[in-house]
């Protein structure tokens, strides 16, 4: 077991590990990534790899066009195939109050360069045929969105830091972190003690337990989302499919054919839970199954839960934190960790590296919330929580 | 002709197909290889066919006969695919980049899949809650015994059969049949839950949910009897995924349907337990083959041989046995033993490794009170020479299509935790979700040296439609 090292990243998810990788890229460092269990154990090998452009508040879809366009470039800069697939994407809306909201997105989005299109009832079931049978909808925002293979992305980071001798170290716990004076000493871990001055805390759903063995509160809140996937069948859909009336669910095909789908559990409760539940299967194949009724032929195989770090404001938080110097927040990413990954480790690489912060990452202070580590996070309406251009405390 | 045709009705589509001679029944995920039902019993999912009005089915739980499984070129497509790894794509698909999307598009349409219907399911039943002392999964002989002791002690016991008939295992053993009808004498007003299929643990294990025909049920339980029986054992030897390869216990449903066309040379290879019970089903055998303590039977037999391969393109034609020369064969019954452990693992067990074959066991606390019972509590005898040999080119996943040499690449490159294979190869996470290919996953990682460990068994535990679990919620 190593003693010392120049960085410490804790978590070896997407986030850990591209930070990693961009940091050796541009200087030689001693870097460890410290995993509890193995590369995507949490949130980046339980996701489903859809990576959306589109999103409701004009600063959230800047940063995720250019986190997307940096998962387009990601096989050329990790030398493996991704699988960056732009399947398209769907937001299938049921209410006429969504249309009027979603033509407002549209504008936003189009001002950011994006061609979404907001199409009628009759067009949106032409285009997305699969939803031939449930319940109608209003109409449909809909943009060249992409899906990749969550397995494919990790693994390429994996292969691309054993090429530049960064050190993973998995099944290994972070316990404690070790401060002299306004400073990070190291981290006390399941393998011993290890000296650095830079431990970044990259721990998604685990990230506020973590700061916390630093003293530094944050109010990054835990919370369950369930999943499940069925046998494999020829293709039936490409563009994803998410919804939010009369509850929120989503659904698409993967590449292998398999259909994976999920839908919002109304009464979760915070907290880190892996366990897979039995009334998920009935809520998910229900809300599924009423707006695309055909899929019910397919067999369910296996159904698991991942983790979200929500935030209060849904946005990431990103950079050292003044408290503790040396030690940096990488999480808070909202159900939106696979996506944003690639591009807070290429943001943040630069901003550690060269000690000024990348104006993208202006809105995601790490110690925005310093004073108020109450905030609750309000789990509920997916619409609510990005209300008033998600500054709502 | 009558009669016949009433022996026909009550024919699987499987068993119905190979009394006509048809072994091959599907075409595998990845490489467009033929194969056929292994299990017989509905969990091996090797049969998975389109019916004729487009549904998807298992031959083995179907009465009606499938549609031929697509040929020609895709399986030329399988033919080029076959030197490929499951990540072949790693660092192939990417020139010239302006077809990128194109590759994926078409890669999406290469696997060997059905459609999916064009018809709307029925979605009937609605969810119920229901609450038991002690739940006995499997209703076969020890369940049964075990529930009806139990019962008789005054205690409150649910017993549930995933069959529509009690009996399992020993429905098709005429050794056992007098016991049987005993048992289910003894066992008429047991509470019980037929043709319900349990589809895992939930809740810190204090909770399992079924599927019956009623729709999903929740039951609350204060102890668990796991009375699930054991599955064939697959090994890992050359030429493994052929049609016409069946388990034992397929073996036994298949003499007792009377479904195995008559002029057909049977071999078996198993071990001294397989090799009686094969005996014991009372269809003339081509020959037995096996360890040293082969029972003594008039048929040939070959004891102290190791399966080196079976031979065959379409289907097995026979196998190559070291040190005796080829036995052909038109059926090969394949009689190790892997019990059942799903529910164990659920119930917070850990698994190891052992036999030989080897096969995945279950140890240590459980989170609840479990008694495991019947075959599931079966253990091998410890034998130390190797009846196959292992073969880089066998299939560990029949699944995904996951070769031994996979899994040994991919263990070399670095993916050497259970958990990174799994998902580096893709072997485990097909429709039969690992009993298939659990042991032999274990044993290229035992090989290597690492670490023996299951991955997490999720559920659920046996492929469920969507359409079941969208019963109404009470």
């Amino acid at each position: 077991m190593t003693t010392r090292a120049d960085v410490i990243i804790v978590g070896g998810g997407i986030t850990g590990l591209s930070l990693a990788v961009e940091l050796a890229r541009l200087s030689k460092r001693e870097i460890l990534v410290l995993e509890k269990r193995f590369t995507g154990a949490g949130g980046s090998g339980r996701n489903v790899g859809r990576i959306r452009a589109m999103q409701l508040t004009e600063e959230l879809a800047r940063f995720a066009i250019a986190a997307q366009a940096k998962h387009e470039r990601l096989a050329d800069e990790l030398g493996a195939n991704t699988l960056f697939w732009r399947a398209g994407y769907g937001w299938v809306l049921y209410e006429e109050a969504e249309m009027a909201r979603m033509a407002e997105t549209r504008d936003m989005l189009r001002g950011l360069g994006l061609r979404p299109e907001l199409i009628g009832a009759s067009e949106t079931l032409r285009r997305l045929p699969v939803l031939v049978g449930g319940e109608k909808p209003a109409g449909a925002l809909m943009h060249r969105d992409a899906i990749v293979h969550h397995d494919a992305v990790l693994y390429a980071y994996r292969r691309a830091a054993e090429r530049l001798g960064i050190r993973l170290i998995e099944d290994c716990e972070a316990l404690e972190v070790l401060a002299s004076g306004n400073g990070v000493a190291g981290l006390r871990t399941s393998a011993g003690d290890i000296k650095a001055a830079t431990v970044v805390n990259a721990a998604g759903g685990w990230s506020a337990a973590f700061s916390a063995k630093a003293g530094v509160r944050i109010p990054n809140t835990p919370l369950r989302r369930e999943a499940l996937v069925t046998e494999a069948a020829q293709p039936f859909m490409q563009a994803a499919i998410t919804f939010y009336r009369p509850q929120e669910g989503w659904f698409n095909q993967t590449l292998r054919g398999e259909l994976v789908a999920g839908c919002l559990a109304p009464a979760e409760e915070p907290g880190v839970n892996l366990a897979a539940t039995a009334r998920s299967l009935g809520r998910t194949a229900r809300t599924i199954l009423a707006k695309a009724p055909r899929l019910g032929h397919l067999r369910v195989v296996r159904q698991w839960a991942g983790v979200y770090d929500m935030t209060p404001d849904r946005k990431p938080l990103v950079g050292p934190v003044a408290r503790l110097e040396g030690f940096v927040q990488a999480n808070g990413c909202n159900g939106r960790g696979f996506l944003l990954g690639p591009l807070i480790g290429e943001l943040l690489a630069k901003w550690l590296h060269g000690g000024e912060r990348p104006g993208l990452l202006a809105g995601f202070d790490a110690d925005r919330f310093e004073g108020r580590e109450d905030l609750k996070v309000e789990a509920g309406d997916y619409y609510a929580g990005y209300a008033a251009g998600g500054t709502r405390s | 002709m009558t009669e016949s045709f009433s022996a026909a009705q009550s024919l699987t589509a499987a068993a119905a197909a190979l009394s006509t001679g048809r072994r091959a029944l599907s075409r595998s995920f990845r490489l467009h290889r033929p194969r056929g039902a292994f299990c017989h019993a509905g969990w091996c999912q090797q049969c998975r066919v389109s019916l004729p009005d487009g549904r998807i089915a298992l031959a083995c739980q179907s009465t009606e006969m499938p549609r031929p499984p697509h040929a020609g070129w895709r399986r030329l497509l399988g033919r080029l695919a076959e030197n490929l790894p499951p990540w072949f794509y790693e660092h192939r698909l990417l020139a010239p980049r302006a077809l990128r999307q194109f590759y994926l598009e078409r890669l999406r349409r290469l696997s060997a899949t059905p459609a999916l219907p064009k018809t709307l399911p029925p979605i009937a039943g609605q969810w119920r809650d229901r609450r038991c002392g002690t739940l006995v999964v499997g209703g076969g002989l020890a369940g049964l015994e075990t529930a009806t002791t139990l019962r008789e002690a005054g205690n409150d016991v649910l017993l549930v059969e995933a069959s529509e008939a009690l009996g399992g295992r020993a429905r098709f053993q005429r050794a056992h049949a007098s016991e049987l009808a005993v048992l289910l004498q003894r066992s008429r007003d047991l509470p019980q839950l037929t043709g319900t299929t349990c589809l895992g643990l939930y809740e810190g294990a204090r909770e399992a949910l079924f599927v019956g025909p009623e729709g999903p049920v929740i039951l609350a339980f204060d102890e668990l009897v796991v009375a699930t029986g054991a599955y064939d054992r697959l090994p890992g030897f050359a030429g493994n995924d052929l049609p016409g390869i069946i388990g034992l216990r397929a073996f036994e449903r298949l003499v007792s349907a009377s479904a195995i066309p008559k002029a057909w040379r049977v071999g078996v290879f198993a071990d001294a337990e397989g090799a009686t019970a094969a005996l014991a089903a009372g269809r003339p055998l081509a020959w037995i083959a096996g360890p040293a303590d082969l029972p003594a039977t008039d048929v040939p037999r070959f004891p102290g041989t190791v399966l080196i391969s079976a031979e065959g393109s379409a289907h097995v034609t026979g196998v190559h046995l070291d040190p005796v020369a080829i036995q052909p064969c038109d059926l090969l019954v394949i009689g190790f033993s892997q019990p059942s452990y799903e529910f164990q693992m659920q119930a917070g067990q850990m698994a190891l490794l052992a036999g030989t074959p080897p096969v995945v066991l279950t140890e240590g606390k459980a989170r609840i009170p479990l008694t495991v019972t019947g075959e599931a509590a079966w253990r091998p005898a410890s034998s130390p020479r190797s009846v196959t040999r292992l073969a880089a080119e066998a299939f560990l996943c029949l699944c995904e299509d996951v070769r031994r040499r996979d899994a040994l690449a991919a263990i070399a490159g670095g993916f050497a935790d259970i958990e990174l294979l799994k998902r580096r190869t893709g072997a485990g996470t097909g429709p039969c979700q690992g009993k298939l290919c659990h042991a032999e996953m274990l044993a290229c990682l035992a090989e290597a040296g690492r670490k023996v460990a299951l991955p997490t068994v999720r559920p659920l535990l046996r492929p469920t439609s969507l359409a079941a679990l969208a019963a109404a919620d009470k």
